[in-house]
């Protein structure tokens, strides 16, 4: 399996920041993980880098509910974003709910690959690698 | 025949009377003026004849004044006196005349006036009018008298103008055979030729002067009688006068023999007499077909209406006839079914009986314009029955035209709507009611769908940290690691335990039906708040500006009211502008039933276009704020719902915002 160069990770939640982060050194298949706290760092951060391959990240997982701008407008302003970007970015909605609206709601936007109920563990996360 | 005709009979009647008057003033001026002038031919028409009386022409002068003034439409005192002293001078002269005959005395009155020329014909009596001239005089006066006193009895005057018809057409025939009989059977003097034709004219007068009565009914009326009255007897009249002198001329020039005569005459007549009675026969036939066509006609008529009138009787929809003036003339029994009214007590009242204040007095007369104008009007009547209750109506009502075009009736169809009527507001009521519970469902939806949101999000988040958390604290390599997991826990579970918290505080105010409304002073909660928040006034050095003037008081729960103030106040402190001193504007606006209280500041403002969704909702911060926990707009909205009210904000980033609130039912 190859070597994830980029990972971004967009939640609010320090906890699960932190066990997360955890869950996905142990794998050892992420090389480095960036942590933004809403979606409009994340933003920022992909329109600064949009021209810079080696700084974007190939996965994103994305927390929906979060202050400033949540993981559904990151999303609506990343489809403006995504012609620009240069590198396939792929990204997974990581969220605690179990909403069958929210996962509907999910399913209907392209850009999305998956959505995962948290927590993430170590199987759920290598599966998603093998995915791509 | 209709009363314009009759009237039209009357008239020409009257006119043959003022005619008749004519030619008897005719008669009697042109024979005066003979003996005034003395010209022969006046005074005697026919050479050799016997000449009319200087008195028998006065006599029928004044005749003809009398009839004249007899048939003036309006009579005067003046126009009485003279018609009177006409009537005495005739009496006056016929009466003394008679005298002279029956006693054989001479008064000297025959020549009182005019010395009698009997250069003409032999007279035994110079100057006096014959006998039947006299008693024709006599009795003119009594007709002329029941006339104008216009006794009861029309008999008197009908008999004496046929008796005065009967001696004119006596001297007439005595003129036309050459024969005399006055002269041999009563008395021998011979009345005038023209003093037949005046008493044939004053007879007629009479006859026509009295108007429709007695034997001139015969001939004015309508009827197929009548008809032939006017037919026959003229014609009879003239014609056997006719045949009788041609047959007697005949003779004379010696033709045929007496013999010869009678019988080609007899013969003449009876053939004559078979086609006129034939020809009115004929008429007759032709009448009574007539007769039986249109009675056949009326009586299918009549069986139409009495199957129009039965569908009507038993129509399931009230009938009402009203005459032009608005009175009942017909009511079916429908109508005593839905109204209580009876046939007999509705008829000759006004529909207004049944009238109730649901109709404007402006309706009523746009409806009146309607049918008066020929046109039909249809609409709904509210009405009252006669027992008081209250019943709805769709009437079209018709105005009725008779042949000429005008109206002469309306006609009101009119059907009870109120089950349908009653039908429908349930209906409605129903639709209300479901529509009612419709937006309760959907809102309860919502509420519940939120609910679903919150606990996924809040509470099934720290859930997944603290699961996550155990697992590494099982495999945790060594005690360092474990006690740093275990350090974790805590904010975590207090987390857990404030979402919680702040879960059960909103249920509880969605379901906290029993909180009571009161009337609070919103200077002394204000107070109360602002007191609280001294400290961040003073040290913001905040402006805190207050007009409530238009609305001092509002009926709400006091707890939620000032969570509500406290709330919104709050934020505005909280999320001032760093580049600027807050200013905060508190204002209260009545509006109908309503009281809208604003919260204005000059702060962060909020991003609408990006947060509207999330605006009141749980859990959802817009700033990055240390103390921003997403809970006071969201409890401030529950609030508000949970009375009924209404919460929205509007905002410009960096610039400010401001909240408006809606207290509803103000005015209790």
């Amino acid at each position: 399996m190859e070597k994830i160069k980029n990972l971004a990770l967009i939640d609010d939640d320090d906890t699960f920041v932190f066990l997360t982060k955890k869950v996905i050194e142990q794998t050892n298949l992420v090389e480095q993980i960036k942590v933004f706290a809403n979606g409009r760092d994340a933003i920022n951060f992909l329109k600064e880098n949009s021209g810079k391959p080696d700084l974007l990240p190939e996965i994103i997982l994305l927390d929906l509910n979060m202050p400033i701008m949540d993981g559904w407008q990151f999303l609506e302003d990343y489809i403006h974003l995504k012609p620009k970007m240069g590198k396939k970015i792929t990204i997974y909605i990581i969220s605690s709910s179990i909403s069958p609206h929210d996962i509907e709601r999910a399913k209907g936007i392209s850009e999305v690959s998956d959505f995962i109920i948290k927590p993430v563990t170590k199987e759920k996360f290598i599966s998603m690698l093998n995915q791509l | 025949m209709s009363a314009l005709n009759r009237n039209n009979i009357q008239d020409r009647l009257k006119l043959i009377s003022k005619i008749s008057a004519l030619i008897l003033g005719a008669i009697g001026t042109i024979v005066i003026a003979g003996w005034l002038l003395n010209i022969p031919l006046f005074k005697s028409i026919l050479p050799n004849s016997i000449s009319m009386k200087f008195n028998t022409a006065i006599c029928f002068a004044l005749s003809g004044i009398a009839l004249g003034l007899l048939n003036k439409d309006k009579d005067s005192f003046l126009q009485k006196v003279f018609l009177f002293s006409c009537l005495f001078f005739i009496l006056l002269l016929s009466s003394v005349n008679l005298y002279e005959h029956f006693f054989d005395k001479n008064t000297g009155i025959d020549e009182l006036l005019m010395k009698d020329d009997l250069s003409l014909v032999e007279t035994l009596y110079p100057g006096r009018m014959a006998p039947f001239t006299a008693i024709d005089f006599v009795l003119s006066v009594i007709a002329f008298l029941t006339l104008f006193l216009k006794l009861p009895n029309y008999k008197i005057a009908n008999t004496i103008a046929l008796f005065l018809f009967a001696t004119s057409l006596f001297s007439i025939c005595e003129y036309l055979y050459n024969v005399e009989v006055f002269a041999n059977i009563l008395f021998n003097t011979k009345m005038a030729i023209h003093t037949s034709i005046g008493f044939f004219a004053l007879s007629i007068g009479l006859l026509t002067a009295q108007g429709e009565k007695g034997i001139i009914i015969f001939f004015t009326s309508d009827t197929i009688g009548g008809t032939i009255a006017r037919r026959l007897i003229p014609l009879v009249i003239f014609l056997l006068l006719f045949f009788g002198w041609v047959q007697l001329q005949g003779e004379k020039l010696g033709w045929y023999e007496e013999a010869f005569g009678e019988a080609l005459f007899s013969i003449l007549n009876i053939l004559i007499l078979v086609i006129i009675i034939l020809w009115n026969v004929n008429r007759l036939i032709f009448e009574e077909t007539r007769r039986k066509t249109a009675e056949e006609k009326k009586m299918e008529a009549y069986a139409r209406i009495r199957i129009l009138s039965l569908a009507i009787e038993q129509s399931p929809v009230t009938t009402i006839i009203t005459d032009l003036s608005g009175n009942i003339v017909y009511v079916n029994p429908t109508f005593t079914k839905t109204s209580g009214y009876t046939s007999e007590e509705a008829t000759g009242k006004n529909p207004r009986i049944l009238k109730t204040e649901f109709k404007t007095p402006l309706e009523y007369k746009e409806m009146w314009d309607t049918i008066l104008s020929g046109q039909d009007w249809s609409g709904i009547f509210q009405n009252k029955k006669k027992n008081g209750a209250l019943y709805w109506e769709s009437a079209v009502i018709s105005p009725v035209k008779n042949e000429a075009g005008l109206i002469t009736h309306f006609l009101a169809v009119k059907e009870d709507i109120t089950e349908r009527k009653l039908a429908d507001e349930k209906r409605k009521k129903d639709e209300q009611k479901l529509k009612e519970h419709a937006e309760l469902l959907v809102s309860k939806n919502i509420q519940l769908t939120d609910f679903c949101n919150i606990v996924s999000h809040n509470l099934r988040g720290p859930m997944v940290n603290i699961s996550m958390l155990i697992d590494f604290i099982e495999n945790a390599k060594n005690e360092k690691e474990r006690t740093e997991m275990l350090e974790k826990l805590k904010p975590v579970i207090t987390n857990l335990n404030e979402s919680f918290n702040e879960l059960v505080e909103s249920l509880q105010v969605r379901n906290d039906h029993e909180l009571k409304s009161e009337k609070i002073s919103l200077e002394d909660a204000l107070q109360k708040i602002l007191y609280g928040m001294e400290a961040e006034i003073s040290m913001y050095d905040a402006n805190i500006g207050i007009d409530i003037t238009n609305a001092p008081v509002i009926n709400f729960p006091a707890k939620y009211l000032k969570s509500i103030l406290f709330n919104l106040i709050n934020n505005s402190l909280k999320y001032r502008s760093p580049e600027r001193k807050p200013i905060i504007k508190i204002n209260t606006k009545k509006i109908n039933d309503s009281i809208i209280l604003s919260i204005a500041d000059n702060g962060l403002g909020i991003d609408l276009k990006m947060h509207q969704k999330n605006l009141f909702k749980i859990r959802k911060v817009f700033h990055e704020h240390p103390d921003a926990k997403g809970f006071g707009l969201f409890m401030t909205k529950t609030q508000v719902e949970a009375m009924g009210g209404k919460i929205w904000v509007e905002s410009t980033p960096d610039a400010g915002a401001t909240f408006f609130i809606e207290f509803k039912d103000q005015n209790k």
